[in-house]
């Protein structure tokens, strides 16, 4: 009977103590959220604030946004790296493809101003970085559309070829021509 | 028409595997099914199934299967399975195309070759190669800008993480935690259910606990005894005497195992108020045992259905 007693509290307890667990895991989440939004706001006022590697996505991306305004690309490209350890898909895609807007901009920039030479890496990164967008995301439209202003900058070449089709046809021509007692041309 | 074009040029590649390699798939067919073949952008995902017919016994060899990554420098493969069947090995091919269009023009996916073992022997297979049409996404001279970065479609600005859902979320929970309690504060008769009738050990324990409080005196101890007899009374609905224990405890069973205490209680409130040694009493069952009692009984009577 006791136990009983026992048994019945316990299940008229429970409810309560799990949900109260659950509301104080959400207020910490929420809290941790916060202060997340607040550096995030900092970020987006141009306060330098510091951020390490690990931050939470949503920060790093801040971070990332706020170096690209100041031009200062070579610190985004780790960041936007160490997003790929633990970012979700879409802030990652994100993170690629503002950095690889960043980095057409510089060399459109350096187009305009006639040093068409230093302008060829940043355009060669752009696309790499707007490749890794669409990797991540395929149909990420906005990548594809500046991929196309990227690529009639500079086009990509075959770094190899593959030989099947018309090249080894043209080559069996030429042996064709080479071996004797072929016949050839009229009666 | 899209199907008829697709195998004449798996008949005319076979011809050409045949001769390149004499004796190869032994007239076994290889069928290339793309979902689509025109029509890529850059970026898009260009999926097939490639079906090839097995002789009996064969089975394939999955280390000379095609491994995802880069195929050419416009192309990479990104995902592989393989689907076994009897008589045929079906393979679907996820590429993706980077191949980024002026104009609208056939591109040539690679072929590749995968053995079977049959028996003792590996035999190879060859997929052969197929085409997709890719297609520019701007036109080729889009009307001039001043400045060039004008062109680009526009960042991404990052997002404010939603704390808002999560203090929604924590104050849902909190409002569901605080009904969930409403039935247990009802069967221990808390808060606003204090008052509850059928929980009189329930009342008379704060009472205790209040007496405690104030320190153990001659009038504690027996305001003590008298609050659990009230208490032992509106159980039981009447009044209790010390020769009533055993049908009291006839009649509510839930309270069986508690019968040696209260025996000792009722002996105990005997000395006190008709023996008038109240102070033989306190040393038989002190205030403390009082309290343990109540809490057995308080206890006990929320197993009552």
């Amino acid at each position: 009977m006791m136990l009983r007693a026992q048994l019945r509290t316990l299940v008229l307890a429970a409810p309560p103590v799990l949900l109260g667990l659950a509301a104080v895991a959400a207020t910490a989440w929420g809290l941790h959220l916060a202060a997340d939004n607040r550096t995030i706001r900092a970020l987006k006022a141009n306060r330098d604030v510091a951020v390490t590697a690990d931050a939470p996505p949503a920060v790093l991306l801040a971070r990332v946004e706020f170096l690209i305004r100041l031009d200062r690309l070579t610190e985004a490209q780790p960041l936007v790296e160490a997003l790929d350890g633990h970012g979700a898909v879409p802030i990652r895609d994100d993170a690629h493809y503002n950095l690889a807007n960043a980095y057409l901009r510089r060399g459109l920039d350096l187009i305009t101003q006639g040093k068409i030479d230093a302008a060829g890496p940043f355009v060669v990164l752009a696309r790499q970085e707007y490749r890794n967008s669409l990797t991540l995301v395929p149909e990420d439209w906005d990548a594809k559309f500046n991929l196309d202003v990227a690529s009639r900058l500079i086009r990509d070449f075959p770094a190899f070829e593959r030989t099947v089709g018309d090249a080894a046809t043209a080559d069996r021509k030429r042996l064709w021509t080479d071996i004797p007692g072929t016949p050839r041309g009229g009666p | 028409m899209v199907g008829r074009i697709v195998l004449a040029l798996v008949m005319v590649l076979l011809v050409g595997a045949a001769q390149a390699q004499p004796g190869a798939n032994d007239g076994q067919a290889v069928t290339v099914r793309a979902e689509r073949d025109i029509g890529f952008f850059a970026g898009d995902l260009v999926t097939a199934e490639i079906t090839i017919a097995t002789p009996p016994g064969a089975s394939l060899d999955r280390a000379s299967l095609p491994v995802p990554g880069p195929v050419t420098y416009w192309l990479d493969l990104r995902a592989i399975t393989v689907a076994e069947h009897k008589g045929a090995v079906t393979l679907r091919m996820t590429y993706q195309n980077f191949y980024v269009a002026l104009d609208a023009r056939p591109m040539e996916i690679p072929g590749f070759s995968v053995r079977l073992q049959v028996g003792g022997d590996a035999r190879t297979m060859d997929v052969p190669p197929w085409t997709i049409g890719v297609s520019p996404l701007r036109e080729v001279a889009p009307p001039a800008k001043e400045d060039p970065k004008a062109y680009l479609q526009a960042d991404r600005p990052a997002g404010l993480a939603d704390a808002v859902r999560w203090w929604a979320v924590a104050g849902g929970l909190a409002g569901a935690a605080i009904l969930a309690l409403l039935p247990l504060a009802y069967h221990h008769a808390w808060g606003p259910f204090r008052r509850r009738v059928d929980r009189p050990f329930a009342i008379a324990i704060r009472h205790l606990r209040r007496l405690e409080a104030r320190g153990e005196t001659e009038e504690g101890y027996l305001e003590a005894l008298l609050v659990l007899h009230r208490a032992l009374d509106r159980a039981d609905g009447r009044r209790v005497l010390a020769d009533d224990v055993q049908t009291f405890l006839d009649r509510h069973s839930v309270f069986a195992s508690l019968d040696v205490p209260l025996e000792a209680f009722f002996q105990a409130s005997r000395r006190a108020f008709f023996g008038s040694a109240s102070a033989q009493a306190r040393h038989d069952l002190p205030f403390r045992d009082l309290l343990v009692l109540g809490r057995a009984l308080a206890v006990a009577e929320r197993g009552r259905t």
